[in-house]
């Protein structure tokens, strides 16, 4: 870690800009501060910056200008050896769930486990204890092919919290799901956000962020537009 | 990296080499390919070394005397219309008999003027007969570093060459004698006490009167090993050659693995996982890829020896036995093996993890 920011703050962009090697300019000049344990919607047409937004918040780009410091690391100054450490401090959600198709229930959870190293034994005990958090204990041994796409992304929900991240960070989660379930979905994100955990969730659906009434950051042509605390701006 | 997640990912790279049998055959059978042909040239480069350091050993010489009988053959049959000298004729006589020895048995018949039949000056010839051969063999003992001196006749000569010639060779010779003539000159086989004043004593012999030329099987090593270490060098670069396409191959089936498993790369990547825990299972693919055909290698070249050798029964003296370089070739295999493989994955996963950006984009 390069050193602990404001105790209270989980994600902070300071005159962040990102323009690809292309020409695009997908940020320009964005401020955001997001505090520990808040729930926050990133919203924006296509093309509004959201995804390079994602990106920068993990490292998987780097900001052509400005500075930016998740869960204590600042990023700018990030080597690639210790990109790991970063991301293991947040759970990630996938839009398309990102299962792997041979694997079942139980050992798409565990293999996020695999990966930080533990135990057979805390894996067994963690697994179980997720899955029953998202609902799907009686389906640990089923193929990612025999659940529904609500059930597939409840798996995916499962990975990203296994860890105990300090963060997650959904992709459109609900982009590959019905509405009925896309509600479950964010309840459950909502259930998790009140043990403490941090949630960003980017979505296009709108109804959606108006009726969980939280933090929506608006995204437009690589600026944020609007940043209110109950999706007002919507 | 904790154990469990070595064993894990250990287990993880033996998987990925059955999940891709196919390629990993196609690699198994290019390495093993390679690694016969380099077992082979070793094998080969082994016993043409061995025969050539036994040749090398062999401390005698071969002095070829300047005698009446062989330059009488030579005018009759080979110089009859241009003698110039005993030294000329007997140079064709010796080269004829380069391999064998021969008699200074003065058979043939001389004129009252000097010359024989042929027209040759009877005082050109300096061995005339076996005593004074003899004489010159006398001479040749008394040079230092000489243990034995051998004289060997033209009749005796001849014998010893119908047993090492076939049967219309042996008619021919048989013809010969039958008229009175043997092409082979008289010679003394010389065998020196030390070996590494051969150059020198060979010049001594050279220089002793009635002596007209000197072999030894060194020569002959000189040349094979001129042939051989060409060859050698040769397959050595076509090893080389198939070791860069077995690179590819390997290189090729660990880039199938990665794209089969893209997915799992890219949740890796996403939840933390270090560059090495994505490596490992890529390089333990790579590594028993080689591994496995190291040990196929091993019994191939085993095999493929031993069919040679009996094949080959006594055209071979003395041949390298396999299992006195088993565990160099096992080591020699081993290493290329693992080294092949651990270069194919380090060098394709690498390229794959320096990507940045491919966590949220893997799939598209």
């Amino acid at each position: 870690m390069t050193g602990q920011n404001n105790q209270n703050t989980i994600i902070e962009l300071k005159g962040v800009s990102k323009t690809y090697p292309t020409g695009t300019h997908a940020l320009n000049d964005v401020n955001i501060s997001i505090k520990k344990g808040e729930f926050v919607f990133v919203v924006g047409s296509s093309g509004a910056g959201k995804s390079t937004f994602m990106k920068l918040i993990m490292r998987e780009e780097k900001p052509s200008s400005g500075e930016i410091t998740v869960n204590g690391f600042k990023l700018n100054r990030l080597k690639h050896r210790e990109i790991p450490m970063l991301r293991r401090t947040m759970g990630i959600v996938f839009q398309d769930f990102r299962l792997i198709p041979n694997m079942n229930v139980y050992d798409n959870v565990a293999f996020s486990m695999h990966v930080v190293g533990a135990s057979k034994q805390q894996i067994r005990k963690k697994v179980s204890h997720v899955l029953s958090i998202v609902g799907l204990s009686g389906k640990a041994r089923s193929k990612p092919a025999e659940l529904s796409g609500g059930e597939q992304q409840r798996v995916g929900l499962a990975r990203a919290l296994v860890n105990n991240p300090a963060l997650i960070i959904a992709d459109e989660p609900t982009g590959n799901v019905d509405p009925n379930m896309s509600y479950e979905i964010v309840e459950m994100l909502t259930e998790i956000n009140k043990m403490g955990t941090t949630i960003l969730m980017v979505t296009h659906e709108h109804q959606l962020v108006r009726d969980f009434k939280r933090r929506v950051i608006m995204l437009e042509n690589g600026r944020v537009v609007a940043d209110n605390a109950d999706g007002g701006a919507l | 990296m904790k154990l469990s997640s070595v064993r894990h990912l250990t287990g993880e790279g033996f998987k990925n080499v059955w999940d891709n049998r196919l390629m990993s055959l196609a690699s198994i059978g290019v390495l093993v390919s390679c690694m016969v042909l380099i077992g082979a040239a070793m094998l080969v480069s082994f016993n043409v070394d061995r025969a050539m350091t036994a040749i090398q050993q062999e401390n005698v010489i071969m002095a070829y005397l300047n005698d009446y009988n062989s330059v009488r053959y030579s005018d009759k049959y080979i110089n009859a219309s241009s003698y110039k000298s005993s030294s000329a004729a007997s140079s064709a006589a010796s080269s004829a008999a380069a391999t064998v020895t021969a008699s200074a048995t003065a058979s043939g018949s001389t004129t009252s003027d000097g010359k024989d039949k042929s027209d040759v000056p009877y005082d050109d010839y300096l061995i005339h007969n076996d005593e004074e051969a003899k004489v010159v063999c006398d001479e040749l003992k008394k040079l230092p570093n000489i243990e034995s001196v051998e004289y060997i006749s033209a009749d005796e000569g001849i014998e010893r060459l119908v047993g090492m010639i076939n049967e219309e060779q042996a008619k021919y010779i048989a013809q010969l004698q039958e008229d009175g003539d043997n092409p082979l000159p008289a010679a003394a086989k010389i065998t020196l006490t030390d070996i590494s004043k051969f150059d020198e004593s060979l010049q001594k012999i050279k220089g002793v009167a009635g002596v007209y030329s000197v072999t030894s099987q060194r020569d002959l090593a000189k040349k094979v090993t001129t042939i051989s270490n060409a060859v050698t060098t040769a397959s050595y670069i076509i090893i080389v050659m198939l070791m860069v396409i077995a690179l590819v191959i390997v290189c090729n089936t660990i880039r199938v693995t990665m794209f089969n498993r893209k997915l799992e790369i890219s949740i890796m990547k996403a939840v933390g996982a270090t560059d090495a825990f994505i490596r490992l299972p890529f390089v333990v693919e790579g590594i028993v890829i080689g591994l496995i055909s190291a040990i196929i290698t091993l019994g191939l070249l085993y095999v493929g020896y031993s069919a040679v050798l009996r094949a080959m029964v006594g055209n071979i003296q003395n041949p390298v036995p396999y299992s006195d370089h088993v565990l160099l070739f096992a080591g020699i295999f081993a290493g290329v093996g693992v080294l092949s493989g651990f270069i194919g994955s380090m060098f394709m996963i690498n390229k794959y993890l320096k990507r940045e950006g491919s966590e949220f984009s893997a799939l598209s």
